[in-house]
């Protein structure tokens, strides 16, 4: 049993690390190709913010990861869905790593959904995968990149119309930035509180108002107090302001929708370890979330500096303006699927956020075959892992000699 | 994920690299006034025109960048067509600024001041609509920029109509020191004669080529 614990704990760790190392350049990149932080501030900042967003709004969508797949009533054997969990987890591991390897722009979440359904489809048949959900959760990876380009061409739009195209665009920031960034603060401690404080409706607007009100007179005064060296220049440095910002709520976001990846199979396992059950109700322990984010975070320290100076490198135009459009879309879709606990793609987010900015006009160049692989990694690393998953699900039943 | 972030964007902005050709190219025609000085007080060196052949195998490189830039499937605001004719255009007047530095080494005259006017006034006027097309690539930037705001819209199209003014002037130029070369055939040498016909006329593609930029910048801001 012990044994199991500490190998559980070392996989899960491992994909939380990979995550970490990976996915960071989704929620900073932007930020350091634009200039606004260096990779090392960022580096840091993903750190601690991964962390947070993990352990604060991780829950949820751990939930979904564990219990949504397989249905709770087809499990009748709880060893079986401890080397499931154990198989979900070290194929996705396994297909992580080979993608990375591979340069391939892999989602984490789809993986960890792959492999829970190919061990729960060997292991207890096809009726026992919860297609409706699954089939909720696949909407979800469509939906989402789709709602994060419309979010990003609405805040892009809006940002050009009130303050690109005014005659003065430098008068025109001092006047509506104030506006649209209290509005990121707004949306991020209103579902701050909605989710992780468990407030009513009512009650997170108003406090999320409040916050970003007084985020607004706080931005009011720092652009008061800028300096008008040159038009566009000068609004760009305003939103460079905002872009540490945002890019921190990306930060958090991520740290809360993708910690499930690693933490739910965990929590799987852990609760089968101490209760020899499947609970009709999982409560994702706090440890098991604390776990997972420390291996994101670790991941961030030790890998992420390099991806971000890598991609400080690359993404050299980037503007402001259309990193914060980027960023507030993105982190918001994460989050908001997060509250609603679905397991989306926050890779794919970030490709529907910065297409939603080029087609509006925003980027003057995207490489539009980048898509084509996102979508072929859609249709790829499902089948990948589930094959994968139920592969070693096979092989631990034969070697463990599980009846 | 860093190739993926890789390959969504490209290492270099297009626009950044027209406007660094463009200053290597105004760079170029920068030599032209004292080449042509040099030139008739017969002391032209052979450095103008190594300096100048240095600057074409900048521009040539920078040029090959923008073409790697655009060489896979990309979303952009403009037409790749339309960008490759205007580095196309940008490409043939530092050619014919390196023609005309060679061709002052070829000959060498004297007693021709009025001559040196004239052409001292054309050359002016065609740094002017180089340094006028450079100022168009810059704004075309701001464009992109500001979204396409119709105020730097406006101004981009302004920029335009300025290269179009000082290219008409170059061809004014041109005409004006024809006829003056015409007018001296029994006393100019008719070697030298085709000789600063031919110079003119480098001189006033330069401005040509300058303009077809513009007016296809003018195209897709449209």
């Amino acid at each position: 049993m012990l044994i199991l614990l500490i190998l559980t704990t070392i996989l899960g760790f491992a994909m939380a690390f990979s995550i970490g190392a990976n996915d960071v350049a989704n929620s900073m990149a932007t930020a350091v190709g634009a200039k606004a932080i260096t990779p090392k501030q960022a580096a840091f900042i993903a750190m601690f913010l991964e962390f947070a967003g993990a352990l604060m709004f991780g829950a949820h969508v751990s939930k979904t990861i564990v219990k949504g797949i397989v249905k709770p009533d087809f499990i009748d054997k709880p060893e079986y869905f401890l080397y499931g969990a154990l198989s979900a987890l070290l194929a996705s591991t396994i297909w992580i790593l080979v993608a990375t390897h591979w340069s391939m722009p892999i989602s984490t979440t789809h993986s960890i959904v792959g492999g829970m359904m190919g061990f729960g489809i060997v292991a207890f048949g096809l009726k026992s995968i919860n297609w409706l959900t699954f089939l909720h959760i696949a909407v979800s990876w469509v939906i989402s990149p789709f709602f994060g380009g419309l979010l990003s061409y609405i805040t892009f739009k809006t940002i050009s119309s009130l303050i690109l195209h005014a005659n003065s665009p430098w008068k025109s920031a001092k006047r509506y930035a104030p506006l649209l960034i209290s509005i990121a603060i707004f949306v991020m401690f209103f579902l701050f509180f909605k989710k992780t404080l468990k407030m009513s409706l009512s009650i997170s607007a108003l406090y999320g108002f409040l916050i970003g009100a007084i985020g607004f007179i706080i931005t009011f005064f720092s652009i008061k107090r800028m300096k008008n060296t040159d038009e566009y220049e000068s609004v760009e440095n305003v939103f460079k302001k905002a872009q540490i910002f945002t890019s921190c709520y990306v930060s958090f976001s991520h740290g809360a929708n993708d910690v499930a990846n690693a933490a739910g199979p965990i929590a799987a396992v852990f609760i089968i370890l101490e209760t020899s059950t499947i609970p009709k109700e999982v409560e994702i322990p706090s440890l098991i979330l604390m776990i997972g984010g420390i291996g994101i975070s670790m991941g961030v320290l030790f890998m992420g500096y390099k991806v971000m100076r890598t991609v400080g490198e690359s993404i050299t135009y980037l503007t402001n303006t259309r990193g914060f459009a980027v960023d507030f879309s993105t982190a918001t879709t994460v989050l908001l699927a997060s509250v609603l606990g679905m397991p989306i793609s926050t890779t794919h987010v970030v490709v529907g956020s910065v297409t939603g900015v080029g087609l509006a006009r925003g980027v003057e160049t995207v490489n539009v075959g980048v898509l084509k692989n996102v979508v072929l990694s859609w249709i790829v690393t499902v089948p990948f892992t589930a094959g994968l998953s139920a592969l070693l699900f096979l092989v631990f039943k034969s070697i463990l000699n599980i009846a | 994920m860093v190739k993926f972030i890789d390959r969504m964007f490209p290492k270099e902005s297009p626009l950044d690299l027209m406007i660094l050709h463009g200053e290597k190219i105004e760079e170029a025609v920068r030599f032209l006034k004292p080449a042509f000085d040099k030139f008739f007080d017969g002391t032209l060196p052979l450095d103008y025109s190594e300096k100048v052949d240095k600057l074409e195998k900048e521009a040539d490189n920078i040029k090959y960048r923008i073409r790697e830039v655009y060489s896979k499937l990309k979303y952009t605001y403009f037409e790749k067509s339309d960008i490759f004719m205007i580095v196309h255009e940008m490409d043939k007047i530092i050619d014919t600024i390196d023609d005309i530095l060679k061709l002052l080494l070829m000959n060498r005259v004297e007693n021709l001041d009025d001559l040196k006017e004239l052409l001292e006034e054309l050359t002016e006027n065609v740094v002017l609509t180089v340094e006028e097309m450079v100022d168009a690539l810059k704004e075309l930037k701001l464009v992109v920029e500001s979204d396409f705001a119709p105020k730097e819209v406006e101004k981009e199209k302004a920029e335009a109509e300025e290269v179009e003014k000082e290219e008409t002037k170059t061809d004014v130029n041109t005409v004006t020191l024809g006829k003056y070369l015409f007018s001296k055939k029994y006393e100019i040498n008719p070697v030298d004669l085709i000789f600063f016909m031919e110079l003119s006329k480098l001189l006033s593609k330069i401005a040509n080529y300058a303009e077809n930029v513009v007016e296809r910048i003018n195209l897709i801001i449209r």
